[in-house]
């Protein structure tokens, strides 16, 4: 017989997950989103997250599952190039977070869903640290919402107080909404029935969700797509998020370049065109 | 009864949630009948269950088509309707943040009348109806209809139609308004396609996409619509990629998302645009030009357009190859290049290219015949003018806020401060509202009948119906019941011509009219209820509309110079107003949700910046927080500078939106509203507001506050976030 010891030991033992009854994953399509940020919206509402206020919003305490991140290219104006990327908890399945709390508030699922369970939170807060995508948010305050927007909370969705760790769960209420009904009709979750509420918003349809262990699935084809990538792959962390990377081709002029441009050149005036001299365009 | 043990095994079976069936079947569910036995829910009430109403969503003006979860009887969420042939089951931001609309704790939950000292006291209906009834009765009666104006929107939806059948039957003026109206659109549509409506751009199936200013993936006239046919556009699976190239002098989220970026210099679209167009016939040579097309007359080179455009010439000449080479090209024309004071000659250049390139028909598409007519400048004027003059009794201010979205050089103010009485029907206390005699307390969408005629559109014939979704939560009624009221107690001409008790009565009797004159003679109820139930009544009529588009139109002339408002010594920057897609003209900055999302391209929420290009800030030694003055000839904001990498060094880009007098507390005082500073300049052809042809300058003030910025780094420093080998 096992002792709790042995267990906790085999369970941050790398490798403890391998099969899952369903194993959710997203794929989100780089060249299909805008960063329109209606997945930002839609999972604020779904997921009761608090309206934090300009004050903590300034102290860097905003709460956002899933938040759009912008990053610019090294080019200057004209030729600066600005990219999306939506980033939420990735769900890995190798999660550094999970082995670092102390009270297995943070575990791993039969589903490969990376859950927090709000009631064992203590709130060290180490998960946040070891977290590599900063995608968990830690509720310094219990948030309140002005009469009468409570009315609008999520019946389905637990609201948090003070002192506890929250991220996102891949909307878990509908996951299990939809497997309760599964079971109910003795069937299998189908394809394109549990849907977070991102990937549901998502007016390009960037964002696709499912079951890997499905191979016929939206989202396991995807995982096929030549320009599937997982973020900070090094890590091994084994994300059950994967992007597919955007299509975009390098301006003109800009392949061979791999500094910021001849500095003689930047100096003579603001405006530079790389592809001022050649007429080629990629 | 419901025993102290019932209570704890409810909770209990609350508390485990839903991943356990069995238990909730056991557990949740008699207790439940228990607590509800005294009285009986309605037919679509049960406790624990959602349900689902399909209705339409008035965020703004596109027309979406929605589904509202309801849980015990309150709207929960909202999702797009798959059913809606121009959302597609999407939603944008501000859709989504639609609900805090309807339980926004400054909604107003009663009529209020002045306190005639800037506040306002609560009334009843009875109070309010009867203050204003017997004014309009009389005015009826003597004939002085006239000096009644109704200040609203356009003309799309069936509650719109009841105000303007109420505006004839008292034979009152209307004016039309809002900042970024389609006028020019239109006006170009009409000329280039010869078909009185908005064109749907079929964005879906062009392979290569050319927009002048109009920012479609952000907050152009159907955001939702258009971004779910760009996902197909970018990857819709048969291999093929399109290109998209956007032209504007500041990078807006469509910018953003270009395979090209070219940073025109304002007021130089259409030049662009006519130089495109003479190139490509040049190329195709003189049989393939339509009738009376060659040479176009006066369109410059494309190298003399580069110049004009300060963009390198290598780049048009590489765009009009792309242009030759496309299958199925698309060109659109919007935004602030339709907003400058040769508006409409430019856009009529930017149409003519899709008849040259063959898009007129395939990719331009004609879409429901509806024009709706906006307020040119002078009709504005004019109404101020009467104003000035006492000539003006009653003003009815139906959906809209003038006082914030349009410049304070109209002087609408002042004449909102001479009006005899002015009434607003609003669900907030808008600036307007604020300045009114009387706000009656209106409905939020979710709460009453109304339908809408997508102006977009879907290139079929489509309107989606309102329904409420839940019971009103205060004492409001929605602005066609207030219109259906004031007729009714009005009496007269005005009560025979809007014979109904309520909007649910009106709304159906404009169905049954209308599918009536279509002929359609199936049973009405039956056909009004699968409506109900989709959410939206498609026919295919595309046939009929398609006769709408003339073969023939007459070649494009050269657009006339740019003209700007201010000069260019004094005020060197052209001031570039810009909608996110959260705040758009103002209406989201009263709902915290979108307050508190950041914008997309700067990550800046809760308040307004202004954008300046690098080159230009080091110039001006500014950095970001710097707070700036940024004034016109008719006045001046301050706000904090960003940084922005993706604006002309010589124009100064600000969101819209803020800047409200009132409207909340989400809203109220929050940053700086740069329509404030537009001058009342207009488009030559269609008197439009020519919002993005304001000149500004900029003044360093010395303080320095810090932005509420969500974004990190800003550069991916090698870490391959956006893929391998994302970076050199």
């Amino acid at each position: 017989m096992s002792t709790i010891r042995d267990k906790l030991r085999e369970y941050r033992t790398a490798g403890y997950y391998t099969e899952f009854e369903y194993h959710w994953t997203m794929a989100v399509d780089l060249d299909r989103c805008t960063g329109c940020e209606a997945c930002v919206v839609a999972c604020q509402a779904e997921n009761n997250l608090p309206i934090v206020g300009e004050k903590r919003m300034r102290q860097g305490r905003e709460m956002k599952w899933i938040r759009i991140e912008r990053y610019w290219d090294d080019s200057e104006y004209p030729n600066a190039r600005l990219n999306f990327i939506p980033m939420l908890c990735q769900h890995c399945d190798e999660a550094p977070c999970e082995i670092a709390c102390p009270v297995f508030a943070t575990y791993h699922n039969q589903d490969g869903l990376n859950a927090q369970v709000y009631n064992r939170c203590i709130g060290t807060r180490t998960c946040a640290v070891y977290c590599p995508y900063e995608v968990r948010f830690f509720n310094w305050f219990t948030y309140t919402w002005d009469e009468p927007l409570e009315q609008q909370l999520n019946p389905d969705v637990t609201v948090r107080e003070k002192g506890v760790m929250e991220k996102c769960t891949f909307c878990v209420q509908r996951i299990n909404r939809a497997k309760d009904l599964a079971r109910d009709e003795d069937r299998r979750v189908a394809d394109g029935e549990a849907q977070p509420a991102c990937a549901q918003a998502c007016p390009t349809d960037a964002i696709v969700f499912g079951d890997r262990n499905d191979t016929d699935s939206a989202v396991s084809r995807k995982l096929e797509d030549p320009r599937a990538y997982e973020v900070l792959k090094e890590l091994n962390t084994h994300p059950s998020v994967v992007y597919l990377k955007n299509a975009r081709a390098p301006l003109a002029g800009e392949e061979d370049d791999g500094h910021h441009g001849d500095e003689s050149e930047s100096h003579a005036s603001p405006v530079m065109w790389p592809d001022e001299s050649s007429e080629a365009v990629a | 009864m419901l025993s102290r043990r019932d209570i704890f095994k409810y909770l209990a079976g609350g508390g485990v949630g839903v991943g356990t069936g069995l238990l909730l079947g056991e557990v949740n569910q008699r207790p439940l009948e228990t607590l509800l036995s005294t009285h009986i829910p309605p037919e679509d009430f049960s406790p624990g269950m959602d349900t689902w109403y399909n209705t339409l969503c008035r965020m703004c003006q596109a027309g979406c088509g929605i589904s509202v979860r309801v849980r015990e009887g309150r709207a929960k969420k909202i999702e797009g309707n798959p059913n809606h042939p121009v959302s597609r089951g999407g939603t944008c931001a501000l859709g989504q943040a639609g609900l805090n609309a309807l339980y926004n704790p400054d909604r107003l939950r009663s009529p209020m009348r002045s306190d005639g000292e800037g506040g306002f006291v609560e009334s009843s209906w009875d109070e309010a109806l009867d203050a204003i009834a017997p004014r309009l009765g009389a005015m009826q009666s003597a004939g002085m209809g006239g000096r009644t104006w109704i200040l609203t929107g356009g003309l799309l939806s069936s509650g719109e139609e009841a105000l303007d059948k109420f505006r004839e039957a008292l034979g009152a003026n209307v004016l039309r308004l809002g900042l970024d109206t389609p006028a020019t659109e239109l006006a170009a549509a009409k000329a280039m396609y010869g078909f009185s409506g908005f064109p749907h751009y079929d964005i879906a199936k062009a392979d290569l996409v050319v927009s002048f200013g109009a920012d479609f993936l952000g907050a152009w006239r159907s955001p939702v619509g258009y971004a779910k046919a760009y996902g197909e556009f970018r990857q819709g699976g048969d291999g093929h990629r399109g290109y998209l190239v956007q032209v504007e002098p500041r990078m807006s989220l469509t910018g953003a998302n270009a395979d090209e970026w070219l940073p025109a210099r304002p007021g130089t679209e259409g030049t662009l645009a006519l130089a495109l167009a003479a190139d490509l016939l040049g190329r195709r040579g003189p049989d393939a030009a339509p009738a009376g097309w060659e040479g176009l007359a006066g369109a410059p080179s494309l190298e003399e357009a580069a110049a004009l455009a300060d963009l390198p010439a290598g780049r048009l000449h590489a765009l009009a190859e792309r242009l030759a080479a496309a299958k199925t090209p698309l060109v659109l024309g919007g935004g602030a290049a339709g907003a400058g004071a040769n508006a409409t000659e430019a856009l009529t250049c930017v149409a003519s290219l899709n008849r040259i390139l063959g898009a007129a028909g395939t990719t331009v598409r004609p879409n429901l015949a509806h024009a709706p007519r906006y307020s040119t400048l002078s009709e504005i004027e004019e109404f101020v003018a009467k104003a000035a003059n006492g000539e003006v009794s009653l003003v009815i201010v139906a959906g809209v806020d003038p006082l914030h979205d349009l410049p304070d050089s109209l002087g609408l103010r002042g004449a909102l401060d001479r009006a005899e009485l002015v009434v607003a029907l609003d669900s907030f206390p808008s600036d307007t509202a604020s300045e009114s005699d009387w706000i009656l307390a209106a409905d939020t969408f979710f709460e009453t009948w109304d339908d809408d005629i997508s102006l977009p559109g879907s290139g079929r014939l489509s309107v989606t119906l309102q329904q409420p979704v839940q019971k009103r939560l205060y004492d409001t009624l929605s602005v066609t019941d207030i219109v259906l009221q004031l007729a009714q107690r009005s009496g007269g001409a005005l009560a025979e011509a809007l014979p109904y008790e309520d909007a649910e009565a009106y709304t159906r009797s404009e169905w049954a009219t209308a599918w009536a004159n279509l002929g359609i003679q199936d049973d009405f109820e039956a056909g009004f209820r699968q409506v109900q139930q989709q959410g939206v009544w498609v026919a295919d009529l595309a046939e009929g509309m398609a006769d709408q588009f003339s073969a023939e139109a007459t070649a494009p002339a050269a657009p006339s110079e740019a003209q700007f408002a201010g000069d260019a010594s004094e005020y060197p920057f052209v001031l570039h107003p810009f909608q996110t897609p959260g705040l758009r003209e103002g209406k989201g900055a009263r709902l915290p949700w979108i307050q508190e999302l950041p914008d997309p391209q700067t990550g800046v929420a809760y308040g307004s910046w202004v954008e300046v290009n690098p080159a230009t800030a080091d110039e001006l030694d500014l950095k970001d927080g710097d707070v700036v003055e940024v004034s016109s000839q008719t006045g001046s904001v301050t706000s904090p500078v960003l940084r922005y990498p993706g604006v002309r060094p010589d124009v100064i880009a600000m969101p819209l939106g803020q800047g409200h007098q009132a409207n909340g507390r989400y809203a109220q005082g929050r940053g700086v509203n740069p329509a404030s500073l537009l001058a009342a300049l207009s488009d030559g052809s269609t008197g439009a507001l020519a919002w993005a042809a304001t000149r500004v300058a900029l003044r360093k003030t010395g303080e320095r506050v810090r932005l509420t910025k969500t974004s990190g780094e800003s550069r991916t420093l090698g870490r391959q976030i956006l893929g391998p080998d994302d970076e050199h």
